[in-house]
């Protein structure tokens, strides 16, 4: 049975007129990498927040490792690590201080303070920055510092809002690279996301929410299962036009002079018969792929969707 | 609470403000000595501030001094210590390890401390300059322990309702009441007035940081 390391179960949440979540159910599993999308404004950080314990839901409940977060809120703080969007870092103090400072107040053993502090800056690659004071930091440099603070007493979930935001690119890789190591390790990280690339590289599963109410949890592969109703196809010519044939059940969706895109359920004796058709029409075929949309896309067809419905 | 103790002096320390808040109480006094007794550049011994009084006399009027001093300045310690940390949310991060009761009592303490401690050295001070202690000195000293007790327990009230650095001239206003107090208080009722004062605003400022770590 799989185990969850977080439920929650119709979370409804207001701010005074404003309503931030309505009936937003999902769960997480343990020992996964979870990413959690949706629009500004969609309610990902009212989520998070209740799921950390730091806010309570107007309604519904969420669980977090088997406790309530309304109910024993402290008994879930110390097993979580929580990386906000936007925090702020004592530039006076170094980062060995700091993190220093984090492990006496999660009452670590004083004979493992050295040990935990050494493994988390090499974890997070923040050692070249352990003596230095924290200012001037870049904003790569400034995100692995929270993730070690963290990280600091090995929490067994990591909820990251918005961990990517600001980062070039080098720094996103390293990120990516930091939350698969954790993942191999057991953790659980629930990470909200605006760049849809990155999570369809590290994710396993998606949490979807649009409008304060979680409009799709499951897989990625689910996720675009939900999503597509057809597939595209795409035939290329080396140097000649290619034109769809009247047989072909498909509607062009996209067109270059020596490449087509077709959208339908085309079978592999249709592609054939289509391609044998081309050829001998003197068109020098050179590759039939299939499309296969990115994240962003499905997630924007998704918001549309649900834009139309309602 | 030891660690958080150690990160408010640790950052106080470093961008300069512990030695700001510990001697503002000692130069006040002593200013006040130093301008009335080098009068005339001529240096006199023991300092005064009235040429009238006794020693012992000017010793009580510079410890009054002091006091009102090192009563308004535990405010600020307290007001300005966690005030970035809170003004950015991230204070919210010491919620996870430590409770906000915790985190609050640490703020409290850590100004407490350093506004008892300004007084400590303003009397060492005193004493050596006007060669005799002030009269009542354990009165006196109980009446500074509440009256900063009371006066960081307003520091960090206020900033908790607001971050904004004007907002210390509540803190400041929010202490005055203390320095009639701390001239007429004696029975052991009035001696535990500020102490009422410093749990309410102490529960008040609690209530409102864990508000805080959620907004």
């Amino acid at each position: 049975m799989t185990e969850r390391a977080i439920i929650a179960e119709g979370l409804l949440k207001r701010y005074g007129s404003v309503t931030a979540l309505r009936d937003t159910s999902f769960a997480v599993t343990k020992g996964t990498i979870t990413g959690f999308v949706g629009r500004n404004g969609a309610g990902k950080t009212t989520t998070l927040k209740i799921v950390s314990t730091l806010m309570h839901p107007d309604d519904g409940r969420c669980e977090v490792l088997g406790h309530d977060t309304q109910k024993t809120p402290y008994a879930i703080r110390g097993r979580i690590g929580f990386l906000p969007d936007l925090f702020e870092l004592p530039a006076t103090l170094t980062l060995r201080e700091y993190l220093g400072i984090f492990t006496e107040i999660y009452a670590i053993p004083r004979a493992d303070w050295k040990r935990r502090i050494d493994t988390t800056l090499l974890l997070t690659r923040t050692e070249k920055l352990a003596d230095r004071r924290m200012k001037a930091l870049s904003r790569g440099e400034v995100q692995r510092v929270g993730l070690a603070r963290a990280l600091i007493h090995n929490p067994d979930i990591l909820i990251l809002d918005e961990p990517a935001a600001g980062l070039d690119p080098h720094a996103r890789v390293e990120l990516k690279e930091v939350l698969r190591l954790l993942r191999e390790r057991g953790k659980t990280v629930f990470l909200s996301s605006h760049v849809l690339a990155d999570l369809e590289e590290i994710c396993d599963e998606l949490v979807v929410i649009q409008n304060g109410s979680v409009i799709f949890c499951g897989d990625i592969a689910g996720f675009r299962k939900q999503m597509r109703s057809t597939t595209r196809w795409r035939l290329t010519a080396a140097s000649r036009p290619i034109s769809i044939l009247s047989g072909v059940r498909g509607q062009i969706v996209g067109s270059s002079p020596t490449s087509i895109e077709v959208e339908g359920e085309l079978s592999p004796a249709e592609r054939a018969r289509w391609v044998a058709e081309l050829v001998a029409q003197g068109v020098d075929v050179c590759e039939v792929s299939q499309v296969r949309s990115t994240l962003e896309q499905e997630f924007a067809k998704s918001i549309e969707d649900q834009e139309e419905m309602s | 609470m030891r660690a958080l103790l150690r990160y408010a002096t640790l950052k106080s320390l470093r961008d300069g403000t512990l030695a700001a808040f510990l001697s503002a109480p000692m130069i006040v006094p002593v200013a006040a000595l130093s301008g009335v007794t080098f009068d005339g550049f001529h240096l006199r011994f023991p300092m005064f501030l009235n040429p009238h009084y006794t020693p012992a006399q000017n010793a009580a009027t510079a410890a009054g001094i002091a006091g009102a001093v090192c009563a308004l300045f535990a405010a600020i310690p307290a007001f300005w210590t966690f005030r970035s940390e809170i003004r950015s949310r991230s204070i919210g991060l010491f919620a996870f390890a430590a409770r906000p009761v915790v985190i609050m009592l640490s703020l409290v303490l850590f100004a407490a401390a350093i506004g008892f401690a300004g007084w400590i050295s303003a009397i060492v001070l005193i004493t050596a300059l006007t060669t005799t202690l002030p009269p009542n000195i354990g009165l006196i000293t109980v009446k500074m322990l509440t009256a900063t007790i009371a006066s960081s327990s307003v520091g960090a009230m206020v900033v908790t309702i607001s971050a904004e650095p004007a907002m210390i001239v509540c803190s400041y206003l929010g202490c005055l009441v203390l320095i009639p107090w701390m001239e007429k208080a004696k029975g052991p009722i009035q001696l535990t007035l500020p102490l009422i004062v410093a749990a309410v605003c102490f529960s008040i400022a609690t209530i409102l940081l864990e508000r805080r770590c959620a907004s």
